[in-house]
């Protein structure tokens, strides 16, 4: 018997070229938000080449480049990719999607013009505090342009909603100071707050004397007085870490599947409740203990090469840096002078520092001898 | 047969729809009587506001497009599209010049939808219009999940802009909200008067614990424990019983950094 012949019921192009140009661009938006949120995995191995926008560096970790303007303006500019259009399948034809560099230069940056443009919201309304508008085309539709908002997705995690417990009590019989934020939505940055973005924060407040022009040292975290912090992170509609959020993000649950358990655990580590387990544990009974790279992956402490964006140490919701890497400024309601995450790649494997609650207090000011980062949080009511 | 199809395929015409419908994300002050589907016959001879299509134009301002329809009656209707301002009202423009107008309509009928919009119209010359629009993604207000990011629980992380800033008469005023502004406002009795506008805050804000699952907020820095300042929240189950709290009676679901203790005013809790 003859197959039957298939029908291929083909949808047919809008007559008008506005609307082919809108289904073109409602298209390619998956495309555009991949390139936007983890345009990292187009980087070769021979990294970026466009050293008057953003360097690329081994040891700097690929979430760097995720929702990151400078990525952005490289790979339209040519500097990820040879080819740098959006191909997209639509009514038999394919179309080319592009980003229009449509956008004044940023002096402080480069004389180059812009394919985004940095905002920071003004009056009421939108839901997001700043973001990036950036401006598609298509190349068989001459004529139209599609303005539209990137936003930061890749900044800040969750918090899910549970009983935590802040600090470790000296008696394990102890529950010490347990809370909890049922009812309440919040976020907390994964990595600390950099170089880059406080720049951004520069210039978007108009404060530009202060801008940092060594790209090399954009992804590092920014070292700037407590009251910048705290300025910096109110700008954006954000708080500066607590000590009680980053205890809860770092120590893991027991049992994720119970927000209200009896007890509350409050592990030494995030990766391994017993710290004797620990190369921090074995370190202290061992003085000639040799550091492996997967150490320095689960906490970069003193003798560890440096690696900044790196997810290696992320606890269960996705924070990183939990221990080692660098000092952290902490907002402490409950013991207002502990106040600096003391566990830092300043100390040895072997320092009693390294453990999970380990707090020491910092007077807000920079000091070349002990370099504190910060980080932000944002509690979201809708 | 054919014949006729071919006809009627040509009658019935896809318009097109207004500049920057398709950046729509909502639609607002849409006429209570009207429903879906059942055409707008009256009252006849008089002017009406059907519904304002929202969207953001590329300098971020809100605006919204008016559709003010002069229903048919001893003459055809006109339907006439004018942008304005969100805060504006479009009752305001019912008898001034739209920016956009067609007249010698016959018949309306339109029909609102959670993710569309659309508009049919009969013209006097038996010509119909079809205008059908898709709103973009509405930003998500369930529950935020794990790995889930701010910008992704507060909405999409795309949004389209609409190409042309609007008529340049349209004022938009970018008024700041104050710090110390009530921006949720949630009773002691734990009654929610109206929906948070917290996330307007320009610089973030803080809640002042009542004891209830969400607490009265304000805009402004947070500043929770210190002395004169609102009691930081402790939270409602981390003691797992089902207590009726009292302020004065039970302060345990909020604190004050050490040597303060937790004043009452009310069942909001304050630190001294």
């Amino acid at each position: 018997m003859r197959p039957r012949p298939k029908f291929v019921i083909k949808a047919l192009p809008p007559e008008s070229r506005e609307e082919l140009f809108t289904q073109v661009i409602e298209a390619s938006i998956p495309y555009v938000t991949k390139l936007w949120e983890e345009g990292d995995r187009l980087i070769s191995k021979n990294g970026l080449q466009c050293e008057q926008e953003i360097l690329y560096q081994k040891d700097v970790g690929r979430s760097y480049y995720q929702c990151n303007p400078h990525f952005w303006q490289c790979y339209w500019q040519g500097g990820v990719n040879k080819r740098t259009s959006i191909q997209i399948d639509l009514f038999g034809q394919t179309f080319s999607v592009t980003a229009k560099a449509s956008f004044d230069p940023i002096k402080e940056y480069s004389e180059q013009e812009r394919f985004y443009r940095m905002f920071k919201r003004q009056g009421s309304g939108l839901k997001h505090h700043y973001g990036y508008v950036v401006e598609l085309e298509v190349t068989e539709i001459p004529g139209y342009s599609q303005p539209m908002i990137l936003a930061d997705t890749c900044r800040d995690v969750y918090l899910p909603e549970r009983v935590y417990g802040y600090g470790r009590p000296k008696d394990p019989r102890d529950d010490g100071f347990t809370w909890d934020n049922f009812g309440r939505n919040l976020f907390l940055d994964k990595f600390y707050v950099t170089n880059q973005q406080v720049n951004d924060w520069r210039v978007l407040s108009g404060v530009t004397e202060k801008i940092n022009k060594d790209k090399a040292s954009w992804p590092r975290p920014a070292l700037i007085d407590f009251e910048e912090q705290k300025a910096y992170c109110s700008f954006f509609g954000k708080r500066v870490l607590e000590a009680k959020l980053f205890d809860a993000a770092s120590m893991s649950p027991t049992d994720l599947k119970n927000p209200t358990p009896d007890r509350i655990q409050r592990p030494s580590t995030p990766w391994q409740r017993d710290l004797g387990k620990t190369f921090l544990g074995m370190s202290r009974i061992n003085s000639d203990y040799q550091l492996t790279p997967l150490d320095c992956q689960l906490a970069q402490v003193k003798g560890c090469t440096e690696n900044y964006f790196t997810t290696d140490s992320a606890t269960w919701m996705g924070f990183n840096f939990a221990i080692g890497y660098y000092p952290e400024s902490l907002v402490n309601f409950i013991e207002p002078k502990k106040n600096l995450k003391a566990s830092s790649k300043l100390l040895p494997a072997s320092a009693k520092e390294h453990e999970l609650g380990a707090l020491t207090s910092w007077n807000g000011k920079q000091d070349p001898e002990l370099p504190v980062s910060f980080r932000c949080y944002e509690e979201v009511s809708l | 047969m054919i014949g006729f199809l071919l006809i009627f395929v040509s009658v019935l015409s896809q318009s097109e729809v207004p500049k920057n419908w398709a950046q729509v994300f909502e639609i607002r002050d849409r006429h209570e009587f009207y429903q879906n589907n059942r055409v707008v016959s009256k009252p006849v001879n008089s002017w009406q506001t059907l519904f304002a299509v929202a969207y953001y134009d590329i300098n971020l301002n809100l605006r919204k497009d008016c559709l003010l329809y002069k229903v048919p009656g001893e003459e055809p209707g006109t339907l006439k599209v004018k942008t304005i301002a969100s805060d504006g009202s479009c009752e305001d423009h019912i008898f001034t010049p739209g920016d956009w107008e067609l007249k010698g309509i016959k018949a309306l009928q339109f029909a609102v939808t959670e993710t569309n919009l659309n508009v049919s119209i009969t013209l006097s010359e038996s010509k119909t219009e079809k205008w059908s629009v898709t709103f973009q993604k509405k930003p998500l207000q369930s529950q935020p999940k794990l790995f889930m990011s701010s910008a992704g629980f507060k909405g999409a992380s795309v949004m389209l802009l609409a190409p042309e800033s609007g008529p340049a008469a349209v004022a938009v005023e970018n008024k700041e909200v104050a710090d110390g502004t009530l921006c949720h406002d949630v009773t002691d009795e734990c009654v929610e008067q109206k929906s948070s506008t917290c996330v307007d805050c320009p610089r973030g804000w803080y809640e002042v614990p009542n004891g209830c699952p969400s607490g009265p907020k304000y805009c402004g820095p947070h500043q929770c424990g210190h002395k004169g300042q609102p009691a930081c929240r402790r939270g409602m189950r981390y003691q797992k019983a089902r207590k009726k709290f009292e302020c004065r009676l039970d302060s345990s679901f909020a604190y004050c950094s050490p040597g303060l203790t937790v004043e009452c005013d009310g069942n909001k809790a304050f630190c001294r």
